[in-house]
């Protein structure tokens, strides 16, 4: 009840002329989801509804959690503070089921290592990847940007002024990351690689 | 030591290192220099004599882990590489930071592979395609063929209303206005009356020039989809509209 406080709260603020309440919100911003398809952004959502993005957030928020709770077959996830309805994993074979969908494929090892280094790195241009992964790897460039999980931010103020590359809204979506900071830090690693070679050294 | 190597495709020299400290099962932080060099040679070797080709970032590695292996044997005060002096480096630090780099990513890319077999099982509903709608109204009843008669029509009866005087110029007068100024010309007409008739923007005693500039911008502002225009009826008025 107090979050309805909060809400209504924030609408008198708002100063709308057509105060809805919650539910009816709900409602509408479910049918905006629906027939968006894909992901809409706080913004996109307020313009249309006329409520504040704070006030839409935590509605958001509450029908996740509602979603969830009820284990509809429809799932409202976010990347980057954009919305979109997504089916749950676990009903994957039903869907495929009926839909019989090309076999999506899977990136290759080269490709996962490409993008690994450029969601930590980025900005990063084609020749530090190439450095790192001691490879060169144009051919996986070419395939991410096409995947549209990686973009062209820029270009690097020196000598040849290469492409600097960044991940997109897609590549959060494809992981079912909220945002670029849900990545595990790479000090963690650290500690993996470092037991790695004391386990190593005992079987000296 | 011989070495049975299954002829593993490596994607990179460093796929081959990794591949040869876990098999040998080497601490990363202190390799054995001159074994790992000998058995990527061997490989590299093993390679060529079944002609396959081996590409160039292979080569660099080999001789790069030859230069480590030399230097390793060159005779030093202290061998003993616990206590390493102040400016005595360790031949083998720069790579082994490399390959531990490398291995950080190599862990990253396997948690985004377990992710993305989860995240590969949900379905999304494409965006609706509204495009389609917007162009049926821009595009009533109208070919491009009623355009240019609609067009040519105004020339005729501009010339008509001039006496033919401005059919011919014999000097060629400077353009006074631009086809960007009239695109805000009729942007704000259109705003301002919301509707308007295709003959409104030509007003009679206006040069040639400023029709066919008008022209101009009206297709450009078609193009940007910024107006629609119909016809009631053919051969009727176009009728210009805000959208």
């Amino acid at each position: 009840m107090d979050n309805d406080s909060i809400v209504y709260k924030q609408i008198e603020i708002e100063n709308n002329e057509m105060p809805i309440d919650i539910k009816e919100a709900k409602a509408i911003i479910e049918a905006l989801l629906f027939t968006a398809g894909e992901a809409l952004s706080l913004d996109d959502i307020s313009r249309v509804i006329q409520l504040n993005k704070k006030s839409i957030k935590v509605i958001i928020d509450e029908m996740i959690d509602e979603f969830n709770l009820d284990r509809r077959g429809i799932q409202i996830i976010q990347f980057n503070d954009k919305y979109q309805l997504a089916t749950r994993e676990e009903h994957a074979e039903y869907i495929k089921r009926l839909l019989k969908p090309h076999g999506k494929q899977s990136l290759s090892r080269a490709a996962l290592e490409t993008i690994a280094i450029i969601a930590y790195r980025q900005p990063v241009t084609r020749q530090a990847i190439d450095f790192i992964r001691g490879v060169k790897c144009d051919r996986v460039l070419a395939n991410l940007v096409e995947k549209r999980l990686i973009k062209d931010a820029g270009r690097l103020d020196s000598p040849g002024r290469p492409i600097l590359y960044e991940t997109t809204d897609e590549f959060l979506k494809y992981f079912g990351l909220e945002s670029i900071n849900e990545l595990p830090k790479l000090e963690e690693f650290n500690e993996i690689i470092e037991q790695e070679s004391a386990c190593s050294e005992d079987n000296y | 030591m011989t070495i049975n190597i299954k002829l593993q495709n490596f994607e990179g020299p460093f796929d081959l290192l990794f591949h040869l400290i876990e098999k040998n099962e080497v601490d990363i932080y202190d390799i054995p220099i001159a074994d790992i060099t000998n058995q990527y040679l061997e490989y590299i070797y093993e390679m060529e004599s079944l002609d396959l080709e081996v590409a160039s970032e292979f080569i660099v590695m080999a001789a790069t882990l030859l230069q480590i292996k030399s230097k390793m044997l060159l005779p030093k005060q202290k061998r003993d590489l616990d206590e390493l002096a102040a400016d005595d480096e360790d031949p083998r630090a720069e790579l082994v930071e490399k390959l531990i780099e490398y291995k950080k990513y190599k862990e990253v890319s396997n948690v985004l592979q377990k992710r993305e077999d989860v995240y590969s099982k949900l379905f999304y509903k494409d965006a609706e395609i509204i495009d389609d709608i917007e162009e049926k109204e821009i595009f009533l009843n109208i070919t491009l063929d009623d355009i240019v008669a609609a067009f040519t029509d105004i020339l005729d009866k501009h010339i008509k209303d001039n006496d033919g005087k401005n059919a011919l110029e014999e000097q060629i007068e400077r353009e006074e206005f631009t086809v960007d100024e009239k695109i805000d010309y009729i942007e704000d007409l259109v705003k301002y009356k919301e509707k308007i008739y295709f003959t409104d923007l030509f007003p009679s005693d206006c040069s040639k020039a400023e029709v066919i500039v008008s022209f101009l911008a009206l297709l450009e502002l078609i193009k940007d989809r910024k107006v629609k225009f119909y016809q009631s009826k053919t051969f009727s008025d176009i009728i210009i509209e805000c959208l």
